[in-house]
């Protein structure tokens, strides 16, 4: 999606978050999201939005806090954001990417087909946070070590022991899908 | 399914919402023992926004006066929207008593009042042939309480629909015991309640116990309107049920290099836990008991209630006595100067009588998967004595352990799954399988062993969502629930394709023996065929659709065994401890797809990283988290995680695609043991709380002489 001036009908400190999550609360923005865009609230981000909402005041130095705010990336002009610390207002002119605007399940993006296959996706929560964490690295570094494929999706999941997520980020930038 | 996932289109709990839902927030005692004198909401029920405030005098089923732990729910202010209930919810004046509390497990243990479950069990005459011991390897160790941690919250929202029937969608594992319990606490009867279940990611059994349910259908029953209740994180750590904290003592008695007598003493206290404790104490003898071939035996295993959260089972809550027992195994064969691995061999549990009271005498244990393992596990790849004793001549602060573990989940196994299986009219089948484990891809895993019994491609096979209404009965939480649905659901395709061929020739003209089913069809031996859209179509028009359900009847299932090596290094000036390695061999297999099997394992190892070194965090004198559990709970993350290595060994058995029973519980009890193991060989001395955090490192770090 596309957020332009007059879409921005929000609070100071209205997160970008609020503004994906809501359509319905923010008219002007609603005609504007595509399709995929418009059901981007996504169990990951909404949730880790609610989490991190709580506790951030209380504790930037959480590592619960971070994993959290790994949950709910997006892309904010290409950059990886944590949508619920991104103020709406920031967002303005810019263009938001969240999961379901990177594939769908009937067109996936290469990285969530290597997921796929790999065996990397278990109870599948964290599964979209680490794909956009996966993309923006393959974004900035196309062909990444083991090493930094781990920093890149670190403190998210808590079923697969990242062998088989490092494998699939790897798998992908071996075929050059970013 | 799986890019269903990854696409982030699945929903879970937290992504369903109702318009003009109520939102429900609950306040907390801030202590561990206390009772409800007054309650008055008048401030908080005052302000805009703010609908219901139940407290123990208005909600008297639900809410009791007497305040269990800290973090109890002593009031739920119910609100328009979410923030709001929170926010309110502090408004609530609460008046509460003090009461003394009971935190200290020795303590309760001599309240018979709060003794909750007492097993005793033994063999030969452990006493006697102690005394004749050369010599007895004695060690206590203690697990903290670990919080299950699971990154999704849980989130209940419950209203009625167009008949007034009261419906519920909750994180729950067994949507069917969700609705037997509310049926219970709300006296509705249960037909008057639908629970439907999306995806549940983490944990399953810390679902177990929270009620957020009952709040939630209380106040749509009270107002008529839908409601909501989603927990924060905090709450969830400090109120969601996680591993008991146990001690453990086990003694050791070694006579001419050979453990001849074993005295295992355990104290589990499961804070405000009811349910569960001696299935926990006979399931954690049996674990531990059939690792070892020893005659003399004494186990004695005490659970007790005390005023901190409830507890539960993830990942194997009986995991502290196999633990221990490595522990003590370990110091033995380095008493003994031995191998580890070699020390272990001859040991190998043979047939013996006496330990009957556990539910499962280890006896009926097969010792082959233990002793291939170990032989696998000594030909190479895992270990050598050469290379272990290499790291410890270098003087050097790497080291390498060894743990074994194996988990039998008892007689009752398999029993209380169910599936069955529809036939609709275009020859595509819906598949209702109960219960589904949370770690997600076993949904798939049933879809496609039913697809593959019945020749079709997986789309043909359409999972159907977890539902009171639609699912098949299912009884409990059988362990392991993927080895238990997973029978139920080959049962119920086999018997499907016998029904399909048997219609399939009567369209033919033909009798059952002279047709076959292939390819999405029946054929018989001229080249006819009827597909399964033509077989649907006309059983439906004849009035006898094509419908199985099929719960099958108990079978124990395997008995998982596993072996892991770890391989450490210690920082000898600040006690930091870094994974180097894991390697696990595991009995089981040869699998079709072994991707399940290994993530689950891979999962357990990267947990047992964080078991061993960093979780748990205790309570302060009065029953509260000693430190802000957000901060200081340590989270394994990629960078934590050694390579990992995972290895099956197919037994001989006859393995089904659901064989690989509870994988992850005996991969990650044996590699927490074996983890610690290195640590110990690396500092030279014993660290007996877990985790092995710096401090507690560098305590047990004895000079290079005497490593």
């Amino acid at each position: 999606m596309r957020v332009d001036d007059e879409d921005l009908h929000v609070g100071a400190t209205t997160s970008l978050q609020e503004l994906v999550d809501s359509p319905l609360a923010y008219p002007a923005t609603a005609g504007l999201l595509p399709a995929a865009c418009r059901s981007a609230r996504s169990a990951v981000a909404r949730n880790a939005a609610t989490l991190a909402g709580e506790s951030v005041h209380g504790d930037p130095d959480s590592e619960i806090l971070a994993s959290l705010l790994a949950l709910n990336a997006v892309f904010v002009d290409g950059q990886p954001a944590a949508s619920c610390l991104t103020l709406a207002v920031r967002a303005q002119g810019r263009s938001v990417v969240t999961i379901e605007g990177l594939g769908t399940s009937g067109k996936p993006h290469p990285i969530q087909t290597a997921f796929a296959r790999a065996g990397a996706v278990q109870c599948g929560f964290c599964t979209p946070g680490l794909v956009l964490r996966a993309k923006a690295l393959l974004d900035w570094v196309p062909r990444p070590t083991e090493e930094e494929v781990r920093d890149a999706i670190s403190g998210l999941c808590r079923c697969t022991g990242y062998v088989k997520p490092v494998q699939a980020v790897l798998a992908a930038a071996e075929a050059g899908g970013r | 399914m799986t890019l269903r996932r990854a696409s982030g289109e699945a929903p879970f709990a937290a992504d369903l919402e109702k318009p003009g839902a109520l939102h429900l927030a609950i306040r907390r005692s801030p202590l561990a023992h206390g009772r409800v004198v007054r309650t008055d909401g008048t401030s908080a029920r005052s302000l805009p926004g703010v609908t219901l405030v139940l407290t123990p005098d208005d909600a008297s089923g639900l809410l009791d006066p007497e305040l269990r732990y800290v973090g109890d729910c002593a009031a739920v202010v119910v609100a328009e929207d979410a923030e709001l209930a929170r926010r309110r919810a502090k408004l609530v004046d609460l008046e509460v008593e003090p009461l003394v509390p009971v935190l200290d497990p020795d303590e309760a243990s001599v309240d018979p009042a709060r003794v909750l479950a007492r097993v005793e069990v033994g063999a030969g005459d452990p006493t006697a042939e102690m005394a004749r011991a050369d010599r007895v390897v004695e060690r206590t160790l203690c697990l903290p309480f670990v919080p299950a941690m699971s990154l999704e919250p849980s989130v209940a929202l419950t209203w009625l629909d167009e008949d007034r029937r009261l419906v519920v969608r909750t994180s729950a594992e067994s949507p069917f015991r969700v609705r037997g319990r509310l049926a219970e606490r709300l006296g509705l009867p249960a037909a008057r309640i639908r629970v439907a279940r999306p995806l549940v990611a983490g944990g399953a059994a810390r679902r177990a116990s929270v009620s957020i349910e009952e709040l939630c259908a209380l106040v749509t029953l009270r107002t008529g309107r839908p409601a909501r209740l989603a927990l924060t994180m905090e709450e969830e750590l400090v109120t969601a049920p996680g591993h008991p904290p146990q001690r453990v003592r086990v003694r050791v008695g070694l006579r001419e290099g050979r453990i001849t007598s074993l005295q295992v003493s355990v104290l589990a206290d499961l804070g405000d836990a009811s349910e569960g404790a001696e299935e926990l104490l006979r399931s954690a003898g049996r674990q531990a008991l059939g690792l070892y071939d020893v005659g003399h035996v004494a186990f004695e295993a005490r659970a007790v209630r005390t005023h901190r959260p409830p507890t539960a089972a993830p990942r194997g809550a009986d995991m502290g006595v196999g633990f221990a027992l490595e522990c003590a195994v370990n110091e033995a064969a380095r008493a003994l100067d031995e191998d580890p691995l070699a020390f272990r061999r001859p040991r190998l549990p043979g047939p013996r009588e006496g330990l009957e009271g556990l539910g499962e005498a280890p006896d009926s244990l097969d010792p082959q998967p233990l002793a291939l393992l170990v032989d696998a596990g000594a030909r190479g790849g895992g270990w050598t004595a050469e290379a272990a004793s290499a790291l410890h001549a270098a003087g050097s602060r790497r080291a390498r352990g060894v743990g074994l573990a194996r988990r039998s989940t008892g007689t009752a196994a398999g029993a209380g799954a169910a599936a069955s299986l529809r036939l609709l009219d275009d020859g595509s089948l819906t598949l209702a399988a109960a219960p589904s484990s949370a770690g997600g891809a076993d949904e798939t895993a049933y879809a496609e062993a039913a697809a593959e019994i019945l020749g079709l491609p997986l789309r043909r096979v359409v999972p159907a969502a977890a539902d009171t209404d639609s699912a098949p009965f299912q009884s409990g939480d059988p362990a392991p629930a993927f080895f238990a649905t997973g029978r139920a659901v080959e049962e119920a395709a086999s018997m499907m394709r016998q029904r399909i061929l048997e219609e399939g020739a009567r369209l033919l003209g033909m009798d059952p023996s002279g047709v076959t089913v292939n390819e999405g069809a029946v054929r018989d031996g001229a080249g006819r065929s009827v597909d399964y859209a033509a077989i649907g179509a006309a059983a439906l028009r004849a009035g006898h659709p094509l419908a199985v359900t099929t719960s099958p009847s108990a079978v124990p299932a395997p008995c998982s065994s596993a072996l892991v090596f770890a391989e450490v290094e210690v920082d000898e000036v600040t006690g930091v401890v870094r994974a180097l390695g894991l390697q696990a061999l595991l009995a089981g297999g040869p699998y079709a797809d072994p991707r399940p099997a290994e993530g689950q394992a891979e999962g357990a190892l990267a947990a047992a990283v964080e078991l061993a070194l960093a979780a748990g965090f205790s309570l302060d004198e009065a029953g509260r988290p000693a430190a802000h559990p957000l901060r200081h709970f340590s989270l394994v993350s990629a960078g934590d995680v050694p390579p990992l290595s995972v290895r099956f060994l197919p037994t001989g058995e006859p393995s089904s695609r659901f064989g690989a029973a509870a994988v992850g519980e005996t991969a990650a009890r044996a590699a927490v043991a074996a983890i610690l193991g290195a640590v110990e060989s690396a500092v030279g001395g014993r660290i007996d709380t877990l985790p092995a955090t710096p401090p507690r490192v560098l305590e047990a770090l004895e000079p290079a002489d005497r490593r």
